[in-house]
């Protein structure tokens, strides 16, 4: 039965969709209004709206998208990330970015694009999802800086980027010919009857993954991250580095449980070798650098290769354990580059030297740098150690035990690497002089509230927990 | 029947395999950007393949309907894209985006 209904599901989206077509013709209007307030109406308005369809999945348009638990547990994820965000923005905007009032406009399409990238249930809508995101950030990382190496940056991330959709796509069409269908639940059961070891069913996992590979923060390419963290502001790489990846893990969540669970293709070792891979390399080139935000935005090459790992065990506990995984990824980005933001405001330096002083030029800022980076390592008792204990956990379910004790022996070297921070932060002396300045309350805001949330998540574990399983059990059927 | 897919398919891989190409080995950015719509075009054409020929016959409409928004997105890309070279050569009169390249 064909149906076009239940386009109410959509209301989040909607408001989302409203709020940019407000913030657009205001900024056109009234040159230096407000629209970040408007976004975060439309974001908190699209939250709403979300919470009166939890516990329910609904099929819109024929099965072009699914509003499932997954979906709504991303969601969440996502609208926070792009909330936090904004109040974090105008501490990160200089004095020579001129009237930028259009970006929160833009801020809102991405996270547009990036929840209707997680319900997308079919590759039209999934492909469409996805570039509505990624052509939204590259407009954003070249809108929210003037400047040669801010528009530089921007075009080689987003070549790098458009060469990465194009392998989703032929991964996609891949699928596609092996399989005759274009929605994911379908192509699954289609391939299920293909043959053991199918090499074509292997070229095409390999070419989506490769294709996520660069959004999901695992590709030390040649503008990204190098080029990316250099010029792009922070604002913006937060935003990427937060619901960008958390996205892009997302979808290839749902390719890897419709599409690619019935394959007889060893595909988690293939999760395995490349999660070994990108978690030690991300750390080792992570502790060579010497700014704090290219020394974060390596680090999540290394998170990334975590996240992977639960992808060894997708039937099991895998999926839940990479939803808490997550959100604490995120949680931890979000606080780290909050910080970052804060603290370039008063230093006007990112460099990992600079930070010496830190405790007593802003010890609150201090405190909250510091429970992001422990979280981001994975020690207990903050949000990363639980998201990390569940993956390593799933890694040891699907029989990969050798890759839990890789992911152990990275935490502790992340440990020794990353709390460096931490020992110039809280011990060394101060180079200079930090001149106290007011910080803008939406940074304060931001970094309170990540500080919190970090800090509180295993308190909440819990529920979290639940509506992991809920998620996973949306998504496994 | 078979061998007009594997001939499509091979043009589509040569034509991903040049994309790829430009994109890696080329300074300008404008050959980058239009090595970016070789490789999305190659999908493309790998997807009307596949509904012509392959399995995706059932579902030929569905694979057609992809290969027409990929190419649409492709499009928009590419704007953005343009739109930046143009800024950057405003500013720096010269379309190499990375100097330490051949």
């Amino acid at each position: 039965m064909r149906t076009f209904g239940n386009l109410l599901a959509f209301s989040p989206e909607l408001w989302l969709l409203a709020g940019a077509i407000v913030i657009f013709v205001v900024a056109r209007l009234r040159p230096g209004a407000s629209t970040t307030t408007v976004a975060v109406v439309a974001l908190v308005a699209a939250f709403l709206a979300l919470a009166t369809q939890f516990k329910q999945t609904i099929t819109i348009l024929d099965g072009a998208f699914l509003l499932d638990g997954f979906a709504i547990v991303i969601d969440v994820v996502v609208l926070a990330a792009a909330v936090l965000t904004l109040l974090a923005s105008r501490a990160d905007i200089l004095p020579g970015d001129g009237h930028a009032d259009s970006v929160p406009g833009f801020l809102l399409l991405a996270t547009l694009g990036a929840m209707l990238a997680a319900s997308a249930a079919e590759m039209v809508s999934l492909f469409l999802a996805l570039e509505l995101l990624a052509i939204n950030l590259y407009v954003l990382a070249v809108l929210a800086r003037r400047g040669l190496a801010a528009t530089t940056a921007a075009l080689g991330y987003l070549v790098a980027g458009a060469a990465s959709s194009a392998l989703l796509l032929y991964g996609l069409a891949l699928v596609f010919g092996l399989t005759g269908e274009t929605r994911l639940g379908a192509s699954g059961t289609a391939m299920a009857a293909l043959g053991p070891n199918n090499p074509v069913v292997l070229l095409a996992l390999s070419l989506v993954l490769g294709g996520l590979a660069l959004r999901m923060g695992l590709l030390p390419v040649r503008w990204w991250p190098r080029g990316f963290e250099a010029g792009v502001p922070l604002r913006v790489i937060m935003f990427v580095q937060s619901a960008g990846a958390v996205i892009a893990f997302a979808v290839f969540a749902r390719l890897a449980a419709s599409t690619f669970a019935g394959s007889r293709i060893p595909s988690a070792a293939v999760f395995a070798g490349v999660a070994v891979v990108a978690m030690t390399g991300g750390n080792l080139l992570a502790v060579m650098q010497a700014s704090v935000r290219r020394l974060l935005v390596y680090a999540a090459i290394a998170q990334g290769g975590f996240a992977l790992a639960a992808f060894t065990d997708v039937k099991g506990l895998g999926l839940s354990a990479l939803l808490v995984f997550l959100v604490s990824l995120a949680l931890g980005n979000l606080g780290a580059f909050a910080a970052v933001i804060a603290y370039a405001r008063l230093v006007h330096s990112d460099a990992i030297k600079d930070l010496a002083g830190m405790s007593r030029a802003a010890p609150g800022l201090a405190f909250a740098f510091a429970v992001a980076v422990v979280s981001l390592v994975g020690l207990p008792p903050v949000a990363g150690f639980f998201g990390k204990v569940l993956v390593l956990q799933a890694a040891v379910n699907g029989g990969y035990a050798w890759l839990a004790v890789v992911g152990v022996a990275n935490i502790v070297f992340a440990a020794f690497g990353y709390l460096r921070l931490l020992k110039i932060a809280f011990v060394d002396p101060p180079i200079f002089e930090v001149a106290p300045a007011r910080l803008d309350r939406g940074i304060q805001a931001t970094v309170a509230l990540v500080s919190v949330g970090v800090v509180f998540m295993g308190l909440l574990l819990g529920p979290l927990y639940a509506a992991a399983s809920y998620g996973r059990a949306a998504l496994l059927h | 029947m078979n061998a007009g897919l594997n001939l499509v398919l091979a043009a589509s891989a040569a034509l991903f395999a040049v994309g790829a190409f430009a994109v890696v080995a080329r300074r300008s950015v404008v050959l980058m950007l239009i090595g970016t719509q070789f490789m999305f075009m190659a999908g493309s054409i790998a997807f009307v393949a596949f509904a012509r020929f392959g399995f995706g016959a059932v579902n030929a409409t569905a694979g057609a309907a992809v290969a027409i928004f990929a190419g649409a997105t492709a499009v928009a890309e590419l704007a953005v894209g343009l739109a930046m070279a143009a800024l950057i050569y405003r500013e720096h009169r010269s379309l190499a985006i990375d100097a330490d390249r051949g």
